[in-house]
């Protein structure tokens, strides 16, 4: 049975867009819904909101059915335990920030497990705003209230509409301790809409990939990440993995810090002081990872992974190609010539090392 | 200069209130609808709507006049159902001047209900407000201006119709002798002292009607989209 599950089933074609899902999500963590805009990640918000309705299919969630085409069954938009929060907040005008805790607060399910109001407001911080007129906040201090408003009607499941997109890079800076607070102490299983790569390896902890109204990808957030190399930088041709390890500080020497992946270990110099066995995320730039075919030595380059050759694809530039390596259970993007490929006759199941020119912590 | 008879004045007062009052009943679902509706009869309903607007009121009043007839299916069943006829009876004068002054209440509802409002509708129902709680919670606070606006142009409409209260009306003191309808009547029997005290009374009252909006506007400005 799917008593942990969000099941999406369902087939939506409209003369604009179309969706195609099959999915099971597990009711833990943040899912992230990604991909570019009009991929359809707004539609299935709505779908799960009850804000469309499938042509065919179902909405289940936990075993509780939301919607389904055959036999017909419709749960509406304000029955459903869920909390959304939107782009650009959508505080009411007519209310003040504390006005709209209260109309939230008021219709909420008592009998539903909750979080006391005053630590809502505590978390996100929103006590000395309760007196001001919504319309004197600024971006962050809306979106903090519109995610207290929306954990007050005591959600069993969090929508969350690219929360951040409508703010600019230090207001983001700003709101993104709030978004993990939300993670870590109100624990609700999320679907977290996004196209921004930062914002997803920093939150979700899986990630499903939508791309035309079809599910391309999905996984943990770093593997789904990994395999299309997605990266932060705005740059299209500059992908970027992400290694997870764990500090090692018994391995820590000459002011650096090792970190380890797998059997082997990275050393970093970075300025932060963290626990021995702090698990810890490294993102790795595609064109700062070269290929030797054996172990090279009398080189400055310090960070050297064993790994094998998975795929080689081609880039955006005819000149160079994606070379996709398995670093123990986890990839590895490197970009290298097209014509280092042929020189050195790398193909898939090919033994190899990985040259690390640089990579930084990734939160 | 005497005072006038004030009957019809206060007749006009009492039309312009009950036509607002029915204008609202029945323009704010028309207008909801209307704002949210993805139907293809939408613009033919939209035009049918602001016919009023560019309509001669004698030809509105005419198609009236014969629709209220006993021998007609609607006034024969109005007559039949009542006992009194449409035509030149107060009733008959309200339903002219709703169906006069319809663009003048959906209109500015329909604009307000629009966009902003249908988005926080679904923001309300994902705070688990029922539609009908929402719409009462959120809709309507939000749309105030669009109410204000609406109510006093359909009153201060109505407080100026002429043509299709004539048509349907007649000239009925007490019954269906409006003040517009006065004036024309002291004009043409050259009564010009009366005349001029009930259209200075209406251009005062009408001006305050309209000033009220306009002030109220400017303190109570649209909800701009967050």
């Amino acid at each position: 049975m799917s008593g942990s599950e969000l099941i999406l089933k369902a087939e939506i074609a409209r003369d604009d867009f179309s969706l195609v899902l099959d999915e099971q999500v597990p009711l833990e963590g943040v899912t992230a819904v990604f991909g570019p805009s009009g991929s359809g990640k707004t539609s299935l918000l709505n779908l799960v909101a009850g804000f469309l309705g499938p042509d065919q299919g179902e909405v289940t969630f936990a075993g509780d059915i939301w919607v389904r085409s055959q036999p017909k069954a419709w749960l509406p938009p304000h029955r459903r335990p869920v909390g959304t929060v939107f782009q650009d907040a959508q505080l009411f005008p007519h209310l003040s920030v504390r006005g709209n805790l209260d109309y939230a607060d008021k219709r909420a399910d008592k009998d539903a497990p909750g979080h006391p109001r005053a630590k809502v407001e505590e978390a996100m911080a929103v006590g000395p705003l309760l007196e001001r007129a919504v319309q004197t906040l600024s971006g962050g201090e809306k979106q903090r209230v519109a995610i207290a408003r929306t954990l007050l009607t005591r959600p069993r499941l969090l929508l969350l509409d690219e929360p951040l997109s409508a703010l600019d890079t230090a207001r983001k800076a700003d709101l993104l301790p709030f978004l993990e607070t939300l993670k870590t102490e109100f624990a609700l299983p999320t679907l977290y809409v996004s196209h921004d790569v930062d914002e997803v390896s920093r939150i979700a902890d899986r990630v499903m990939m939508l791309e035309e109204g079809r599910v391309i990808a999905t996984g943990r957030t770093d593997e789904v990440l990994s395999r299309f190399g997605l990266e932060a930088g705005r740059n299209p041709y500059e992908q970027a993995s992400v290694l997870r390890g764990v500090i090692d500080q018994e391995a820590a020497r000459d002011g650096l810090i090792a970190v380890r992946i797998g059997d082997a270990a990275m050393w970093l110099a970075a300025d932060i002081d963290l626990a021995n066995g702090t698990a810890v995320s490294l993102k790795v730039p595609a064109r700062d990872v070269s290929i030797a075919l054996e172990k090279p030595t009398g080189i400055s380059i310090q960070n050297m992974l064993s790994a094998t050759v998975d795929a080689i694809a081609p880039t955006k530039r005819p000149a160079f190609q994606t070379v996709t390596l398995s670093v123990g259970d986890q990839s590895l993007l490197a970009t290298v010539t097209r014509k280092a490929v042929a020189d050195l006759g790398l193909a898939p199941g090919r033994s190899v090392y990985a040259l690390i020119k640089s990579a930084t912590f990734h939160h | 200069m005497s005072l006038p008879d004030l009957s019809a004045l206060w007749l006009t007062a009492r039309l312009a209130l009950v036509t607002t009052l029915v204008l609202l009943a029945i323009g704010t679902p028309l207008a909801w609808w209307l704002a949210q509706t993805k139907s293809r009869f939408k613009p033919a309903i939209e035009a049918l709507i602001a016919l009023p607007l560019v309509l001669p009121p004698t030809v509105l009043g005419f198609y009236l006049l014969i629709a209220m007839s006993p021998n007609a299916p609607f006034g024969g069943f109005w007559l039949a159902a009542t006992g009194d006829t449409l035509s030149f009876s107060f009733t008959g004068l309200v339903i002219g001047s709703v169906i006069y002054s319809f663009p003048f209440m959906i209109q500015p509802l329909q604009s307000a209900f629009e966009g902003p409002v249908q988005q926080a509708m679904r923001t309300a129902a994902s705070l688990r407000a029922s539609r009908v709680d929402a719409f009462f919670s959120v809709a309507v606070p939000m749309s105030v201006r669009g109410f204000v606006t609406a109510t006093v142009l359909s009153f201060a409409h109505t407080l100026g119709e002429f043509g299709v209260v004539l048509m349907v009306g007649g000239n009925i003191p007490d019954r269906t002798r409006v003040a517009s309808i006065e004036i024309y009547e002291n004009v043409e029997t050259l009564n010009y002292g009366d005349a001029h005290a009930l259209s200075l009374i209406l251009l005062v009252i009408s001006f305050i009607t309209l000033f009220c909006v306009f002030l109220f506007n400017k303190r109570f400005p649209a909800h701009v989209r967050l």
